[in-house]
């Protein structure tokens, strides 16, 4: 088995049960469970967004708390299912503008995109750029909300081919998506959360009783 | 001086109120339901007044330092309450009152002492007659400013929500994701004294100044009095807003930077 990155214990977060899980280097893990139940909830936890009740989390060998937030934010990166925007154009959100510029047309996107008002953009275009930002830097670990939820099947491919390159270049992908089709085709391990607790599941759509986590 | 004064008596005051009247008769004609409310306030003011007047006069012939702190501390307590009761959003707990009371008790009374100690050096020194004005003015007229700029930096981070919390995501500090919502209620804190400061000697003559020239003060005096009580409003508002914003920023963050709304409650 390839190194841990990101190692979870007994989370404890709002009304959820426990939570343990793990992800390795190269992975794309997918978590799905009823809506409403705390998923997104469990992202913005472990990105530190969130105040836990208890419960480790470990990014390699160093804990959370052993890591100033804006650090452990920045290697473990959560992308909220609706992004936010804080200036009036895209270009204004990004470290270097100029590298996110040759990465458009991987997604689909338009040169102009980056400069035209945010507000005008589609619901798909913000989607798509907020995937592009959350990815500057090379964090180690992405925590994706319904990353696909606004786009068209061909945007969708486009977006999952770069999460599998975001993966096979050593990175690791904790991803939250109701679309079990996804979950299957993206997915190298599959986590199924409810009331009962947060187990794996061999297959997405099933939910595999006899194997907790990890 | 230029004229002695004119001497008002209670028959002169009591002539202006009969103006009130015409509202009276226009709540009546237009069934604006405000008799009630036109009278409550026209006697609440009347009534403040007289009060102020009172206790002015008691303690301008007791000068006595205690008096004047005690009274010090129910204005600023008051302008506290004052300053964070109109607020969409509140500070949970008393949290909102601390913050514009310990902002404006700061601001006002630091730019106070630096007035007291640099132009006008009273002797001595807590002598109420310059105390209470000075810090009245300075106190009345920065709440203006500290009550807009906590009102707009409630307003700004709910509404800015996802924005505050997708710039944290990315490693942001709280510093950097607060900044738009402190710079828009900084700004609008300041508002006012910009304003009447720009506006000022053209679109209208301050009151302080009018009173000072009605009672036969050469104008160019006056004039000088109301700058420099202008520069210490515009002083101690800047602190003012300053203080309450910064601390309300650090009340809705916390040292893990994260964005804390649920210490902020709609009313």
């Amino acid at each position: 088995m390839a190194d841990r990155v990101l190692q979870i214990d007994d989370l404890v977060v709002g009304d959820l049960p426990p939570v343990s899980l793990c992800l390795h280097v190269g992975e794309i893990v997918t978590v799905r469970g009823p809506s409403g139940i705390g998923k997104s909830r469990l992202l913005r936890a472990i990105a530190d967004l969130e105040p836990t009740v208890s419960g480790t989390i470990m990014l390699r060998n160093i804990a959370l708390s052993a890591m100033p937030a804006p650090k452990w934010r920045d290697r473990v990166r959560y992308l909220a299912a609706e992004p936010g925007w804080w200036a009036e154009t895209a270009r204004a959100h990004f470290r270097e503008p100029s590298a996110v510029q040759t990465r458009l047309s991987a997604l689909m996107l338009t040169e102009t995109v980056m400069d035209r008002p945010i507000a005008e953009l589609s619901t798909g275009e913000r989607q798509r750029l907020a995937l592009l930002r959350g990815m500057e830097g090379a964090p180690a670990v992405l925590l994706l909300d319904e990353p696909t939820s606004a786009l068209d099947p061909e945007s969708t491919q486009a977006v999952q081919t770069m999460l599998r390159h975001f993966a096979a270049r050593g990175g690791a992908i904790l991803l939250v998506t109701h679309n079990a089709a996804q979950a299957s085709e993206i997915g190298d391990r599959h986590y199924h959360l409810d009331l009962q607790g947060c187990r794996e599941a061999s297959h997405p759509a099933k939910v595999a009783h006899e194997s907790t986590s990890p | 001086m230029i004229d002695p004064f004119i001497r008002l008596d209670i028959f002169d005051v009591g002539l202006a109120a009969a103006l009130l009247l015409a509202h009276g008769l226009v709540s009546v004609i237009y069934r604006l339901g405000l008799g009630r409310r036109i009278f409550v306030a026209a006697l609440r003011m009347v009534v403040q007044l007289l009060l102020l007047g009172l206790v002015l006069k008691y303690l301008f012939a007791l000068n006595a330092p205690l008096w004047t702190v005690l009274l010090v501390l129910v204005m600023v307590l008051f302008a506290g309450r004052e300053a964070t009761a109109r607020q969409k959003y509140r500070f949970t707990g008393l949290w909102g009152f601390a913050f514009g009371t310990g902002a404006m008790a700061a601001a006002s009374i630091l730019v106070t002492g630096f007035a007291l100690a640099t132009q006008f050096r009273p002797d001595p020194w807590y002598d109420p007659r310059f105390v209470v004005p000075l810090l009245g003015m300075v106190l009345g007229n920065s709440l203006n400013g500290v009550s807009l700029g906590m009102m707009r930096l409630g307003e700004a981070v709910h509404d800015m929500r996802p924005a505050i919390e997708a710039r944290l995501a990315l490693g942001g500090t709280r510093r950097q994701a607060f900044a738009p919502a402190v710079k828009v209620a900084m700004q609008n804190g300041l508002t006012p004294i910009l304003n009447s400061m720009s506006a000022c000697g053209i679109v209208f003559i301050p009151g302080m100044m009018t009173g000072q020239i009605l009672a036969g003060i050469d104008p160019l005096q006056a004039v000088l009095y109301q700058l420099l009580l202008m520069f210490l409003i515009a002083g101690a508002t800047g602190l003012g807003v300053l203080l309450a914003v910064q601390s309300g920023v650090w009340r809705l963050s916390d040292a893990r930077h994260r964005l804390r709304l649920d210490r902020l409650v709609a009313r």
